[in-house]
């Protein structure tokens, strides 16, 4: 029996578009009829009973089906009712017209463009409610504008912050990790413990009980099933699905006792050192300032013999030039990387022919993370103790022996901590 | 007939207009996309000097810019190695318990029935500031122990030789998929228009005894344009050939001949839009820098003595797997990205006590020597070196146990060791564990698809994101696998 139902019950999919097209169709044609009376209204008026009566006919199998198909379960009652309701009321009006189309002509005629409105009105919702109890309910606007989006309720996708000072702590940090360990089961349609995770405003509304008690973790559900032995049964992620890690716990901490808000950005929470490295490791985010734009054009280096590594997101310049048979690096040469001076980070120059006239050009890239002279004929290298960001500096198999150069420069450059000689 | 001819002769009326429509649909369609794409020089082409295909890549601040693969082709036994099993000597001679046996493949050269355990032939003594066990067989890259990622949990998915290659380096057992270095070259394009992004050196086996090939598919570019293969360096006397233009013929007459090739190139290249024309041109041109970029990558006159004895006795034999070493360094510090050296003579399926150990000797100290070379030049900050074969060894003996000098084990899938060195991996760290008898993998196992996704990562790309879309699907060095081992990245 259960088969058989299951059997009919998918050609409910099939014959449901039958009384969306008769009955639209039918519900056009009466309100022409109503608003023109012309010529071409006159031939449609004739069809309207035979149209009518076929779509109630399909209307009542559909629902029939529908019935059927629902039978088997899989899908959430509060959203099954809607359709099923509407699609009742829709074929009880669609039935009514047709009685009236076929004996109560005055009636019909009178009120048609009444019924047609309500029939539109019926159908749209029914045939909706439908849409979404197969493709859940974001399916249809998803991808809409975010006017769209805003209009109907759904949280906006944050783009990715420029830099990890700038992200926002729910929408970058913890939504994700909601949405990968919890909304499977806490979702809109699916709601386990009445409790919908997927947008902010339906998280801290909780469900059967609180599940954010902003500034106090002890008093948030969510805080409590999360940290609890995995081994127990109110332990959350349930069912064998991965627990969190302690990074992603102690974010959730951090996020419930700094108020749980839903913009507050990084920055403006204030928080501890600790806390920020936690961040950075638990994030993918940048948390360098941000040097160079993306359609940085540097035609003018590639030119000159220098390969050029634009860094991502906004990192700064990898900049190398290998030495080449007749293709000397020379001060001038070096002289065209003074434009970019604020946006090379890093900067190899190894085994380069040049001499202690290039120093003064180097000490004015003041935001290089990396410099490589190794090779080179540099003797003097004093003032490079400008470059205050330096962290590497690489000067094997050069005449420099003057440990006091290098004392100075560490002394200045509390930053370098590898120096390769 | 001539095939320009015959592509006249089938292109009928309707054929050409159907083509055309398209072509051009497709171009205005292209161009909106991407208004970029119809100005002949894009910005992008430009920035590399020689063409980042991607623009988008890296995807984050790379950890590695340049990577040393030292592939042990033939799998070096885990267990003599770097993986110390004390117990194997105290099972020796019993057989192998079946709850390991059960249900594993093997490549069917040993027996299946007959599984005695095989004691260590090496000693292991521990290293480095960790206590890193290490084998005796491997002195020199015992005292590296400190820069040393030890990944004892590698598996794979294949049992012979070709396929777990094949499988390591392109991500799949079957030929034809881009390789590592080929997807990096692609990818990230070429930091030098003297010397090939991305090079092949195949060392000679010492004594020639086990007899694998490499093929030529283990570097190659798969579904990806042509020149982004890896370029083989001959593995015996002088690694490239006709460096030298022959009598009469000048620098300046060869540039003017390559200049005229090109713009024949080019007129073909309009008609027929074919890639690999494109990498004709490349390597025309490619091949004209070589021959003067490769005389002086190859003269190691102005090694200092030191240097060359880091090395060992063989550095200046060429085709030895320390001439293969130094060369990495020349190469990479001349701006080679990917540098693929093939070693093989690992596969002791009869002859483990004389094969190993003499193994060990030819690589033990280039392997270390590069590290150290690398590290005192200040490049091991942004140089990452693998050194790994293609799977482990059996901690069961194949052969009889009678008969010592035939003493072998068989290819073992299951569990094997690969180290890594240099940028953005943790140094003198063992990472994961295999059971008492090397067997399985029981903490951190990681797969090969999890060893390229780090490689990938510490490339800054995410393996993930990085595709190519060949016959309606988008490939990844991965497939569908693939996990970062966050806990070995410094």
């Amino acid at each position: 029996m259960d088969s058989i139902t299951q059997f009919l019950g998918r050609f409910h999919i099939l014959i449901l578009h039958l009384p969306i097209g008769i009955l639209m169709l039918v519900a056009i044609s009466m309100l022409l009829i109503k608003i023109q009376r012309t010529k071409f209204a006159n031939h449609l008026k004739p069809t309207l009973p035979f149209l009518l009566f076929s779509g109630t006919i399909s209307a009542v199998f559909a629902s029939v089906l529908g019935y059927l198909l629902s039978l088997n379960g899989g899908y959430t009652e509060s959203a099954l009712d809607l359709h099923f309701w509407s699609a009742i009321v829709l074929s009880i009006i669609a039935a009514l017209a047709t009685f009236l189309s076929y004996k109560k002509k005055n009636i019909f005629h009178k009120f048609s463009h009444v019924l047609a409105v309500l029939l539109l009105i019926l159908l749209t919702l029914t045939g909706h409610a439908g849409g979404n109890l197969t493709h859940g309910d974001t399916y249809l606007f998803e991808h809409g504008p975010d006017f769209v989006k805003k209009a109907v309720g759904m949280e906006l996708e944050l783009a990715p912050p420029k830099s990890l000072d700038e992200a926002q702590f729910y929408g970058h940090i913890i939504k994700p990790i909601l949405r990968t360990s919890c909304v499977s089961c806490h979702s809109k349609s699916k709601r386990e413990g009445d409790l919908d995770m997927s947008t902010y405003a339906s998280l801290m509304k909780g469900g059967t009980k609180l599940a954010i008690q902003p500034n106090d973790i002890t008093t948030s559900e969510i805080y409590k099933r999360i940290t609890l032995p995995h081994d127990n049964k109110k332990f959350m992620p349930t069912e064998g699905k991965k627990p969190l890690s302690d990074e992603q716990i102690k974010l959730m901490a951090i996020w419930i006792n700094s108020g749980a808000q839903q913009e507050t950005t990084v920055t403006e929470l204030n928080l501890s050192t600790e806390e920020h490295i936690l961040l950075e490791k638990a994030t993918h985010f940048s948390t360098h300032k941000v040097l160079i734009s993306e359609n940085i054009d540097v035609t003018p280096l590639t030119n000159n013999g220098f390969y050029v590594n634009i860094l991502p997101s906004g990192y700064g310049l990898d900049i190398t030039h290998y030495p080449k048979v007749g293709n000397k690096l020379n001060k001038d040469i070096l002289e065209s990387l003074l434009p970019f001076k604020n946006q090379i980070v890093w900067l190899k120059l190894s085994r380069n022919k040049i001499d202690n006239r290039v120093i003064p050009i180097l000490a004015e890239f003041t935001e290089l993370k990396k410099l490589s002279i190794d090779g080179t004929e540099i003797t003097d290298i004093t003032a490079l103790k400008n470059l205050t960001n330096l962290e590497f500096l690489n000067i094997y198999n050069t005449p420099i022996t003057n440990e006091n150069q290098l004392i100075s420069i560490k002394d200045n450059n509390p930053k370098l901590t590898h120096i390769v000689k | 007939m001539n095939p320009i001819e015959e592509n006249y002769a089938n292109m009928t009326r309707r054929s050409f207009f159907s083509k055309t429509a398209l072509g051009i649909g497709g171009l205005a369609l292209g161009s909106l996309l991407n208004p970029s794409l119809l100005n002949a020089a894009t910005k992008n082409s430009a920035t590399t000097g020689s063409g980042i295909p991607n623009n988008t890549l890296p995807h984050f601040v790379p950890k590695a810019k340049r990577v040393i693969h030292l592939f042990q082709n033939g799998a070096p036994s885990h267990v003599e190695l770097f993986d110390y099993k004390p117990k194997l000597r105290t099972w020796h001679g019993k057989q192998t318990p079946s709850e390991l046996m059960n249900g594993k493949k093997f490549s069917t050269m040993s027996s299946q029935n007959n599984t005695p355990i095989l004691g260590s032939i090496a000693d292991f003594s521990q290293h480095g500031k960790n206590g890193t066990w290490i084998s005796d067989f491997m002195p020199h890259t015992a005292a590296i122990a400190d820069e040393l990622c030890i990944i004892k949990s590698m598996h794979t998915d294949h049992v012979n030789h070709a396929p777990a290659i094949t499988f390591f380096l392109t991500g799949s057992n079957l030929p034809g998929r881009p390789s590592t270095g080929s997807w990096l070259s692609y990818g990230l394009g070429k930091m030098t228009d003297n010397l090939p992004a991305f090079v092949v050196l195949t060392s000679l086996d010492k004594q020639a005894n086990c007899g694998q090939l490499f093929y030529d598919y283990y570097w190659g570019s798969g579904f990806l344009p042509s020149k982004y293969q890896g370029v083989k360096f001959r593995g015996a006397a002088d690694p490239l050939l006709y460096l030298k233009d022959p009598n009469g013929m000048s620098r300046e007459m060869r540039r003017k001949f390559l200049n005229g090739v090109e713009e024949l190139n080019q007129m073909n290249l309009k008609d027929y839009g074919d890639p690999e024309i494109q990498t004709r041109i490349a390597q025309y041109e490619m091949a004209y820098q070589m021959q003067v970029s490769v005389p002086e990558l190859t003269d190691f006159s102005d090694e200092p003595q030191h240097v060359l004895d880091m090395y060992g006795p063989n550095v200046m034999k060429k085709g030895s797997f320390a001439y293969n070493c130094l060369m990495s360094r020349r190469l990479i510090e001349r701006g080679t990205r990917f540098v693929q050296l093939m070693h093989a003579g690992w596969d002791q399926h009869t002859n483990l006590n004389t094969q190993l150990k003499k193994q060990c000797e030819d690589t033990d100290q280039p392997s270390a020597a590069l590290v150290k070379d690398l590290k005192q030049r200040g490049l091991l900050d942004d140089t990452l070196v693998v050194w790994g074969g293609e799977f482990g060894r059996t901690p069961f003996l194949q052969g009889n146990i009678q008969d010592k000098a035939h003493w072998g084990r068989d290819h073992h899938p299951y569990a094997f060791t690969t180290w890594m060195a240099g940028a953005g991996v943790k140094p003198g760290i063992s990472y994961g564990q295999t059971d008492e008898f090397g067997f399985n993998v029981v903490e951190n196992p990681v797969h090969v698809h999890d060893f390229q996704a780090t490689l990938m990562h510490l490339m800054g790309i995410d393996h993930e994101k990085f595709t190519f879309k060949h016959q309606g699907r988008r490939f990844r060095l991965t497939d569908v696998h693939g996990h970062v081992i966050k806990d070995i990245l410094s």
